[in-house]
């Protein structure tokens, strides 16, 4: 008679994460000079990422997606799924700021008070995204998103809380994918705030 | 980080009883999955090595990141526990879909569309295997492979992870195979 095999070994192996994400910004004054620099880890994927990223393993359309005007979406794979390279200008996707300062949650579509594009209060120029190519350093790979936005108001702004990324999804909708408290900052009258996200992966 | 990926097996004998479980975070997306990510977010090709070694210039797809069900594409097992390395482009030992001696059979993945649950969202993918070949198979390591397209569908190597176990497999007997990627606020 055969005996039967037993249940051996349960092995709980605890691991440090694999992909990082990390965000750094510099203020400058209007003379390029750095006054503040800050960075650290990104604390937040928001629930948009991971759903576009389950639409594209899967290659199905997934319903109840909530996009940045706060609309349900159904999102299927296409090239444009994570798009946000934004030129000039552009803010339906992109790297944004904002002065929300609530506490991010995992159902966040939107920022809470993000600055528009344009001269006005409260609103700063958006200028071109820059990158950087995914690059291999010991036993990592990153590449970096970088956008900056200039205060051409006539006032300073301040009180700046957050940040993260909008992303282009399917033809024409704009999905939150990253969303980050940070400390209150403040750009000068002619001043840069330079927002910098570092994608890594780490074995 | 909040940007978790975990995986566990469970390996069952000819009567389906469990006999090993092994269960952990994944160390291991590589360099070809955050290519994709890439090239999706900036829409700029870089250049991946594909599962055959050959170099290959990605475009913004939507079939980028697609884990369909094929015999060479989702979850597959080796044989091979060389430690990862960030720049691996396929599994040490790829065990073959078949019948035949050191082979398994690969089911049909079954993948769960992204849920919320409090403050964390996640999907699964899971793939059964079974061992037909007529003898024991030992299983060292497991990983995901995704499409990406260069001028049509070509394989990457997207995560990539050695068992602190290796699972022994018996005549009749079968491994589920699952990775779950999640993210919390």
């Amino acid at each position: 008679m055969n005996k039967e095999p037993e249940e051996k070994v349960k092995v709980e192996k605890e691991e440090p994460e694999t992909m990082g994400l990390a965000y750094s910004i510099e203020i400058k004054d209007k003379d390029g000079k750095v006054i503040q620099r800050i960075s650290g880890p990104a604390h937040s994927y928001v629930r948009q990422f991971y759903e576009l990223m389950s639409v594209q393993a899967q290659q199905a359309g997934l319903g109840g997606i909530t996009d940045t005007d706060g609309v349900v979406r159904t999102v299927i794979a296409h090239a444009y799924n994570f798009f946000c390279y934004a030129p000039a200008t552009f803010t339906l996707y992109g790297i944004r700021i904002g002065k929300g300062s609530t506490p991010v949650t995992i159902s966040d579509y939107c920022l809470e008070n993000p600055l528009e594009e344009g001269v006005g209060v409260d609103q700063v120029n958006h200028l071109a995204t820059t990158r950087t190519v995914p690059a291999v350093v010991g036993t990592t790979c990153s590449f970096d998103l970088l956008r900056a936005v200039v205060n051409n108001s006539l006032a300073i702004i301040s009180n700046i809380r957050e940040i993260g990324i909008y992303m282009r999804a399917y033809t024409s909708y704009y999905l939150l994918g990253v969303r980050d408290i940070v400390p209150s900052l403040s750009i000068p009258i002619g001043g840069t705030m330079s927002v910098k996200y570092t994608f890594s992966v780490t074995v | 980080m909040k940007y978790k990926l975990r995986y566990s097996v469970v390996v069952r004998d000819p009567k389906g009883k469990v006999t090993f479980r092994e269960k952990g975070k994944s160390r291991s997306f590589l360099k070809a999955w955050n290519q994709a990510l890439f090239t999706q977010i900036t829409q700029q090709g870089v250049s991946i090595v594909d599962t055959g070694g050959a170099a290959r210039t990605i475009d913004d797809n939507a079939i980028n990141f697609a884990m369909k069900v094929t015999t060479v594409s989702g979850i597959l097992l080796g044989t091979d526990d060389t430690p990862v390395a960030i720049d691996d482009y396929k599994l040490g030992a790829e065990i073959a879909n078949g019948y035949a001696a050191d082979t398994m059979f690969r089911e049909a993945s079954v993948n769960t569309p992204a849920v919320v649950v409090g403050n964390n969202c996640s999907f699964t993918t899971t793939r059964t295997f079974v061992n037909w070949s007529g003898g024991s198979i030992t299983v060292k390591e497991m990983g995901i492979v995704c499409y990406f397209y260069s001028g049509g569908n070509k394989y990457m190597q997207a995560t990539r992870d050695v068992f602190v176990t290796p699972l022994v497999v018996v005549y009749g007997g079968g491994v589920v195979a699952e990775y779950t990627l999640e993210v919390e606020a």
